[in-house]
């Protein structure tokens, strides 16, 4: 087991329709990391995921999981080792959180049965780790955004995945909640056994909290290293056209952190240099 | 906290609607024109199982096991079965405000009566004839949702697709009472599309059971999955569920238990969308115990309002007429009153 990397993506391409949208994506993914997927809207980043959960077809490449090929796999086998984590959203109906949490079980239940006291024990402890259990009987149609979010992320834990792929868990949340989110998830990697990958449009989450951090640009082309590596000023005005300072600060506890710091965005044409 | 008293009281809340189903059951062989006593009733239902003399008339038990019995069947088999697939159709669409009427299911299942009634096909044809308008008109349905698969939105477009199917096959049936002989047929076709159990009898409860039954029991297997395919296609898919199947299964087994119901009692309106809501409101939204209380409380909501049908004047009110009168206004109350994030 050890010899495979959890999660290895080889040179995969991703699209609709007959339309290439990301092309040539390759990482792999080790227990405990954390990686941070940056790009601008309407690059591809919902394909990559999308690809990547399996609810796209790969147009080209391989995705494995512990060394084994994914391709000829069930919803039902992908599901207990791959999990999502969509955005808060609103339910159709008003589900208590114990039970959202523990549709989690779906994929070892078969298509009969119902959860049963040990499903419902897993979902009761993933609402333990994210401190969760005051609201089991709640209903989720009336917790905060962040609450949302957090039983989201329980319900992926109660699936018992390894990878949890996260879109923009930070999004529509006030700063309390984005920084709780992400400490949760930092808390989670350092769990045995599970990889998150997420998308962000905060830089600074990236290099706070990201292991590691993949970029799509403007073109489709995909790269990933460090987060200090990837996240320079550079990037961020190519891409983004932002002007910035990427500046070092020490942190309370000892060791160094780096921080984004805007400047300003460009002005639309942006030949001057 | 509605759930909370669901777990804490799940017992007596599964045992109060089936005692009442139990009870109003008994109490429907008292309405009618012809008078039963009380304990005439019971002792006639007893004398089924246990030798007891007989010291009623005969016209008694013709009334209550002839025609009566047919009729309390069929309307709790009717209204268990629009309640179900009601309840089904709103977890599969993610919406609770979608009923059967949705997909153009009743709709085609109107047509096809209509027509088996203009060519005189008798009681199994126009059972027949209905399924088979069902099933064509949730195929067109489903075929023009499919064909734009690729989008995302797809259950809008099955949505908006059985509306427009449901128009073209309203549009049919008023063509074919337009051309129906207007002394009978015209009229035959007009009362079976208000719905009514008068003219439910044995053997059409016998042609419909079987299929309805069975649909419950298919529909109550998978009931969980309901709850997970209410999230949406991306989330049930990457939860493990195979979501193309199950869907499938489940507008089939909706489908087929609607036309059933369709077919011997004619269209009767909005049970299928109060009864889902008011079973919401007591055991909470998931479908692990929805899916019972909505059979339950299904059965149980027709056969009162077939009670009212029958007994409230002298003459009878057509059941699809009250029960539209009655769901309305309770409705729009809802709709007033509804939760947040229900809407």
């Amino acid at each position: 087991m050890a010899a495979f990397p959890l999660m290895d993506v080889e040179e995969v391409v991703c699209g609709y329709g007959s339309r290439s949208v990301v092309e040539r994506v390759s990482f792999t993914l080790e227990e405990g990391e954390f990686l941070c997927l940056l790009g601008p809207n309407g690059v591809g980043k919902t394909t990559l995921f999308k690809t990547l959960l399996r609810l796209l077809p790969l147009r080209a490449g391989r995705i494995r999981i512990q060394g084994a090929d994914t391709a000829s796999w069930s919803a039902r086998r992908f599901a207990a080792m791959v999990g999502y984590v969509p955005q808060a959203h609103a339910a159709p109906f008003p589900f208590a959180v114990r039970d959202v949490v523990a549709m989690g079980c779906a994929a070892r239940l078969g298509p009969f049965a119902s959860p049963s006291r040990a499903d419902m024990a897993a979902a009761d402890e993933a609402m333990a780790v994210l401190s969760l259990s005051h609201l089991a009987g709640h209903s989720y149609t009336e917790i905060s955004g962040g609450e949302r979010q957090l039983v989201l992320i329980a319900r992926a834990l109660a699936q018992k995945a390894r990878v949890l792929v996260m879109d923009e868990p930070t999004s529509n949340l006030d700063y309390g909640n984005q920084i709780g989110v992400l400490d949760h998830i930092r808390a989670l990697t350092g769990q045995a056994g599970i990889a998150v990958v997420m998308t962000s449009h905060d830089p600074n989450h990236a290099l706070c909290y990201g292991s590691r951090v993949a970029t799509i640009d403007r073109a489709g082309r995909f790269a990933i290293g460090a987060p200090e590596r990837v996240i320079t000023e550079e990037y961020l005005r190519e891409t983004y056209r932002v002007r910035s300072r990427v500046v070092t600060v020490a942190r309370p506890g000892g060791g160094e952190s780096r921080l984004c710091l805007p400047l300003g965005k460009e002005p639309i044409p942006s030949c001057a240099e | 906290m509605v759930s909370l008293a669901v777990v804490t009281g799940g017992r007596w809340k599964a045992v109060l609607p089936v005692a009442t189903l139990a009870a109003a059951f008994l109490l429907s062989f008292l309405v009618g024109r012809y008078p039963v006593a009380p304990h005439t009733a019971l002792s006639v239902l007893f004398a089924q199982v246990l030798p007891l003399d007989h010291g009623w008339s005969p016209e008694v038990e013709t009334v209550m096991l002839r025609v009566r019995l047919p009729r309390i069947l069929a309307a709790m088999l009717v209204g268990a079965a629009l309640s179900a697939s009601g309840a089904a159709y709103q977890g599969i669409f993610k919406n609770p405000m979608v009923s059967p009427d949705i997909l153009g299911v009743a709709a085609g299942a109107s047509l096809g009566a209509a027509l088996a009634i203009l060519f005189d096909l008798g009681g199994v044809g126009v059972q027949l004839a209905a399924f088979a308008g069902g099933l064509l008109a949730v195929g067109i349905t489903y075929l023009i949702a499919t064909c734009r698969r690729e989008r995302s939105d797809s259950v809008l477009v099955l949505v908006l697709a059985g509306i427009i199917i449901g128009m073209v096959f309203h549009a049919l049936v008023s063509l074919v009472k337009y051309v129906a002989d207007p002394v009978n047929t015209r009229q035959a076709i007009t009362f079976w599309l208000m719905g009514s159990l008068a003219s439910v009898g044995l053997r059409d409860l016998l042609a419909a059971a079987p299929p309805i039954l069975g649909g419950l029991v298919v529909l109550t297997l998978l009931r969980w999955r309901l709850n997970v395919l209410s999230f949406g296609d991306d989330e049930a898919r990457a939860l493990g569920v195979d979501v193309g199947r199950i869907r499938l299964v489940v507008v089939l087994c909706a489908t087929l238990i609607t036309a059933s119901a369709v077919a011997i009692s004619g269209v009767i309106g909005l049970v299928g969308l109060v009864v889902p809501h008011l079973a919401r409101m007591v055991v909470g939204p998931n479908y692990r115990t929805l899916m019972p209380a909505c059979t339950v409380m299904g059965a149980l909501f027709l056969l009162v309002v077939d009670d009212l049908a029958r007994g409230l004047v002298a003459e009878e009110i057509p059941l699809g007429i009250l029960t539209s009168l009655i769901g309305a206004p309770f409705f729009v109350a809802l709709l007033l009153h509804t939760r947040k994030g229900w809407g």
